[in-house]
């Protein structure tokens, strides 16, 4: 259970640190370990709340540290270097009151958790597990971690109820001497359960409605004691049950939707159990993976081939038949229970036993029976089939306990203390389930495996791990079931449980093999929990309904009462404040108040529900334009490999972007980028009039863009379709029903793609007119395509006024009439003879350092916004996992940018001193741009920058970028 | 607790415990395995640096197909020579406390065989290969169908390689890898 109890104030902020920050591995000699280090320290510093010289944020350095994939030598190192460095740094910031208590309080908590755990803990039966880990993989221990895990539980409730019930009973038999017990003890009492039981401890009608006075000063009210602590008993555990149970589905089934997604990658990533340890199980474990993936592929394949009615038919046929024959028996076996409690149940001799016995023998046969018709149906998936089994199993044994339980309630008016008798009766029940399914199968597993030995044959069989946890299951509702009528119940199922763990586990290692077919715990789990708690849900009604509305006998600590819940009633009747509690539940149960809550309950869930459809929309949108755009980027690599004819692109795989400086050839460095430039000077010279120049959305061409137009009314309406481009191939593309403010982001998508257009224009027209002399493609192109994918970030400009566009158009075309545009002002230095390719170098160097620098900026801006936004939007329903996963997605992201700002400044800075030859600013410019596409897998960034482009994306008013695209243009 | 107190400092098994997602005793505890895989060597040293050849004789190392990959991954000199202080680490990351994130961080290394922090399809071959073992063999086609297969559900930029967050998107949607990637200590 440890797992649940992660602390909870870990936030996502230190969960994956090394992806935020960055730190790279750690794999250089030892003169590099404390550079790493200090790396790291440096890093972690950025972060104030880790910083400062409290327990708390010692407490999140510690988790920070922790969950750092680093080496443990690093993560000391740096330890040692961040609680030096926090006392020089720290800054206090007030931290308010419920938050510093929080955080207190779970320090506490941890401190003594650790504390116990040091001072004498250590697993229970951790060895065992581990061996049966090691020797047969994680799918066996998941039984036995679950009889772990209902042994404990038991266990504890044997812990309260033993002592707070049991024990002064024992205490009151003495002091009273009325030991009047009139029956002798006889050897088969154990196993009836009768005759001198009845009047012991072991049964609610020996408990007394007396107060009892244990020392001279404390009383003890039996009834009162007796009610209080079962209710209470029943609830924690259903509360805990409802927990894990709720925690379990989360994990199972909706945070992994399903589960079932993803077959291939799953049976691959993983598929390998970390716990196996011996030779034997390994091999097995390969070779069921092997068989795994194979039935995979075929499975695959026969999808394809269409089964024919007939045979549909036939098999829908079939399983209806034996649905209804399975349900005809577990009513019969129900109908038979009642019947054999008619005629035998009330006996007090050996005669009750026949029930018992015919029933656990009906349990033992029946599963197996099961599991045989299950083969017969044909069912697609195995799965279903274990399933179906399971389910089938599992309604028997509730069925059974359902009549045994009912039989006692109808029949109450007219036995005598009848809770003892259905206390006996469940006490029964545990123990020959005890004989039968644990001893008696032993010694036929045993037999078999004695025969087969002698046979030759390989004596070893696979242990059913399902129906050895049906088994659990039932026992622990027929204990939810007694527990009620029987209070020492707690401590005998424990102990049970206790020689059962033995018992399979001794089993297990001498009879059974590994599994060749791989068991999938997880979510089998997840049902087994869930019947559990079915168990616990349905006896507590059951129990509810006892206490309500059926009469308790003359015996036993309720007799007196009309029903049990009045000792609740009269109770309260003492209580100094009726009056005002009556008042208020009176008003509170009132029919008008019960609507109120139903109506406010409803719109909340209406609420939730229409928020979290907004959500997945919005998800499924941004899906798709990730796939959008990798289409883009595989398209520009494309069409980068094509006009470079793998001249240099050679080694660029089709369809992954690369650094531009893989790309180049090695020396390809910012001077001999200017040398090519030079060369070509003339070249330039003449082409560059004619190349155009990607436009800024809104003044490009209508014809890029299609767009359905009359039908957006206003951003605030939900359903209207936009329809998008698509590339350039004019595909279109349909965007329906965003979130609420999704208008910005469809236009902007819009305009994106506008955009994205002119801008491979732009390099296109660059690379043809280039093409023809040598290799200057290798100048502008990898510094521009690889800044292509962040070009649409920029549509979020505001588009500059009409009066400001038309008289650039005008000089625009003044310029291409005449010859010589006017050159700009840059500082030159001595590059004299060959002013203008360098001007033109540079311009277009300068034109996408700010872009890129605008766009840093805006992203930065955007993903603060995109972050708080949503994170208020998020509705708390947790099946939204996926918006969270891209909330976490848009942190990492926002932590790559920084990172890359980081990045060119320090650059930008500590450039070497720069070659004579070139013209300063030119060369910081290059520097600049080119470093920011340095380093690892830009092309993840970029990918992932366009989603946080589409995500959110308000309305900027910057009109500081703009300068860029109007200088170019007027360069033009 | 008894003979492994003498080895370590108070001061080291709290930061110990501080650094991992094991208790005092547990760290003592994992050093005694420690001390089994090269008693004589780690008598004298208790931090000594156990080649890769030993590191695999523990027992969960052994028959792991990947087993070379972890004592690489978790090495701090990356040769696959550990330290205690390496073994620490690795057994705490394939505890039960830990998070999946960290497990998923640690895993995606040890199947990124080439290290280009991208899992490509060289990777997916070479983590097949290892997984369904040296005795049995999927034909090319199968081979690739199967790559196919996995790239279709995980590749989500089509750009025929999984990066990280590719990887762990994987990973959070599966409810078997905190079951599996898992190892008592």
């Amino acid at each position: 259970m440890s797992e649940h109890i992660e602390m909870s104030f870990r936030g996502p902020r230190v969960l994956s640190a090394h992806r935020r920050h960055n730190f790279g591995v750690y794999a250089g000699p030892q003169t590099n370990f404390e550079g790493h280090a200090n790396k790291i320290v440096a890093k972690l510093e950025e972060d104030g709340a880790l910083m400062e010289d409290t327990p708390v944020s010692e407490q999140l350095r510690k988790e920070a540290l922790r969950d750092l994939p680093q080496c443990l030598t690093m993560k000391r190192c740096v330890k040692e270097k961040l609680t030096k460095s926090v006392s020089l740094k720290s800054k206090r910031r007030p931290i308010g009151f419920w938050k510093r208590f929080k955080y207190k309080s779970s320090i506490r908590f941890k401190k003594f958790v650790a504390n116990v755990k040091n001072f004498n803990y250590f697993e229970l039966w951790h060895g065992s597990l581990k061996d049966i880990e090691g020797r047969f993989g994680s799918g066996y221990a998941s039984y036995f971690k679950f009889l772990r895990w209902l042994f404990v539980m038991n266990f504890f409730v044997a812990l309260f109820s033993f002592p707070l019930l049991v024990v002064p009973q024992i205490i009151y038999d003495a002091t009273e001497n009325n030991n009047s017990n009139i029956r002798q003890f006889q050897a088969s009492d154990i196993f009836i359960g009768n005759g001198f039981f009845d009047d012991t401890v072991l049964y609610y009608g020996h408990y007394t409605n007396h107060t009892i006075q244990l020392i001279s000063f404390l009383l003890f009210d039996v009834p009162v004691a007796y009610f209080t602590l079962i209710v209470v008993l029943y609830l924690i555990s259903f509360v805990i049950l409802a927990v894990s149970v709720a925690q379990s589905y989360r994990r199972t089934f909706i945070e992994t939707k399903g589960g079932l997604q993803n077959v291939f990658a799953n049976r691959i990533f993983c598929g390998w159990d970390y716990s196996i340890a011996t030779k034997e199980a390994a091999h097995l474990k390969s070779l069921a993976i092997f068989n795994e993936l194979k039935e995979l592929l075929n499975e695959e394949r026969r999808y394809d081939e269409d089964r024919t009615c007939i045979y549909k038919f036939w098999t829908c046929s079939t399983q209806i038949v034996a649905n209804i024959l399975i349900l005809v028996i577990i009513f019969g076996v129900g109908w038979l229970t009642w019947v054999l409690l008619d005629n035998y149940g009330q006996e007090d001799n050996a005669k009750v036993l026949i029930t018992t016995i015919v029933i656990n023998v009906i349990l033992m046969v029946l599963p197996s029976v099961f599991h045989y018709v299950a083969t017969y149906e044909d069912y697609a998936n195995p799965r279903t089939a274990l399933y179906i089994t399971l389910i089938r199993t599992y309604l028997l044994g509730s069925v059974i306990i359902g009549t045994v339980l009912s039989f006692w309630l109808i029949n109450s008016g007219n036995t005598d203390c009848w809770e003892n008798h259905l206390g006996a009766e469940i006490y029964r029940f545990v123990l020959f389930d005890f004989i039968f399914s644990v001893v008696l199968t032993t010694v036929i597993d045993s037999a078999y495996f004695g025969t087969l030995f002698f046979l030759g044959r390989d004596p070893k069989t696979e242990f059913n791990v399902a129906k050895h946890t049906l088994q659990i299951i039932f026992n622990q509702a027929l204990f939810w079931v007694g527990f009620l009528y029987s209070p020492i119940l707690p401590v005998i199922v424990a102990l049970k449980m206790f020689i059962i763990w033995y018992v399979r586990e001794g089993c297990v290692r001498k009879f059974c093999k590994p599994p060749a077919r791989i068991w999938r715990a997880a979510q089998t789990q997840t049902w087994f929990m869930m019947m559990v708690f079915v168990g616990i849900l349905l006896v507590i009604a059951a129990h509810g309904y006892t206490l309500k509305s059926v009469p308790p006998s003359s015996c036993g600590p309720f007799n007196g009462y009309n029903y049990t819940y009045e000792i609740v009633t009269n109770n309260i009747e003492y209580l100094e404040e009726e009056a005002a509690v009556w008042k208020v539940l009176f008003n509170v149960t009132k029919p008008g108040g019960v609507a109120l809550f139903m109506v406010a309950l409803g719109i909340w869930v209406y609420y939730v529900k229409e928020q979290a459809l907004a959500q997945r929309e919005k998800v499924k949108t941004m899906r798709e334009m990730l796939i959008w755009m990798a289409k883009d980027k595989k398209f520009l690599v494309q069409w980068y490999n094509d006009v470079t004819k793998g001249e240099i692109g050679t080694n660029l795989r089709d369809d992954r972007f690369m650094d531009p400086r893989k790309v180049l050839p090695h020396e390809c460095d910012d001077d001999i980028i200017v040398r090519y430039v030079n060369q070509n000077s003339s070249k330039m010279r003449n082409q560059r009039n004619s190349i155009p120049v990607p436009t800024h959305p809104v003044r490009s061409s209508p014809r890029a863009l299609a767009r359905v137009p009359s039908q957006r009314k206003s951003s605030s309406s939900q359903t209207e379709r936009v329809v998008l481009i698509k590339e350039e191939n004019l595909t279109f593309y349909p965007c329906t029903r965003l979130g609420q403010n999704d208008g910005g982001m469809r236009r902007d998508y819009v305009k994106a793609v506008n955009y994205i257009n002119s801008c491979h224009k732009f390099v296109n027209a660059i690379i043809e007119k280039n093409n023809s002399g040598n290799k200057t493609a290798t100048f502008l192109l990898p510094l521009t395509t690889n800044y292509l994918p962040l070009f649409p970030y920029l549509i979020g400009k505001k588009p500059p006024k009409k009066e400001e566009i038309k008289p650039l158009r005008k000089t625009v075309e003044r310029q291409t009439a005449k010859k010589p545009p006017p050159e700009p002002q840059i500082p030159v230095g001595d590059c004299e003879e060959i002013p203008q390719p360098q001007q033109y170098a540079s311009h277009v160097a300068d034109m996408v350092k700010d872009q890129i620098h605008s766009f840093l900026n805006h992203l930065h801006e955007d993903m603060n916004k995109a972050v708080r936004k949503t994170k208020s939007e998020t509705p708390k329903c947790k099946n939204l996992d996926i918006v969270k996963q891209r909330l976490e997605e848009l942190s990492k992201i926002c932590s790559l940018q920084k990172k890359i700002e980081s990045k060119s400044q320090i650059v930008a800075q500590g450039t070497p001193p720069k070659p004579p030859s070139l013209p300063p600013p030119l060369c910081e410019r290059l520097d600049a741009g080119s470093d920011i596409s340095e380093g690892e897998s830009d092309e993840k960034l970029s990918q992932k920058m366009k989603i946080t482009c589409y995500k959110e994306s308000p309305d900027i008013s910057d009109s500081s970028d703009i300068k860029s695209d109007s200088d170019l243009e007027a360069f033009l | 607790m008894g003979q492994g107190r003498s080895q370590f400092s108070e001061e080291e098994l709290q930061d110990y415990q501080d650094l991992t997602y094991f208790t005092k005793k547990e760290v003592l505890y994992a050093h005694q395995k420690f001390k089994v895989l090269a008693p004589e060597k780690v008598g004298h040293n208790k931090n000594a640096k156990l080649p890769m050849s030993k590191m695999l004789n523990y027992p969960e190392l052994n028959v792991n197909p990947f087993g070379d990959r972890i004592c690489k991954v978790f090495s701090s000199s990356r040769d696959g020579d550990c330290t205690f202080e390496d073994f620490l680490d690795m057994m705490s990351v394939f505890s039960e406390a830990a998070p999946k994130s960290v497990k998923a961080e640690h895993a995606f290394r040890i199947f990124d065989f080439d290290g280009d922090d991208m899992l490509g399809i060289s990777d997916l071959k070479q983590i097949i290969e290892r997984l369904i073992g040296k005795d049995n063999h999927l034909g090319e086609q199968e081979m690739e169908r199967l790559i196919q297969n996995v790239l279709e559900e995980a590749d989500l930029d089509d750009d025929g390689a999984l990066s990280f967050a590719e990887f762990e998107h994987i990973i959070d949607r599966s409810s078997d890898f905190l079951n599996v990637f898992r190892m008592r200590l």
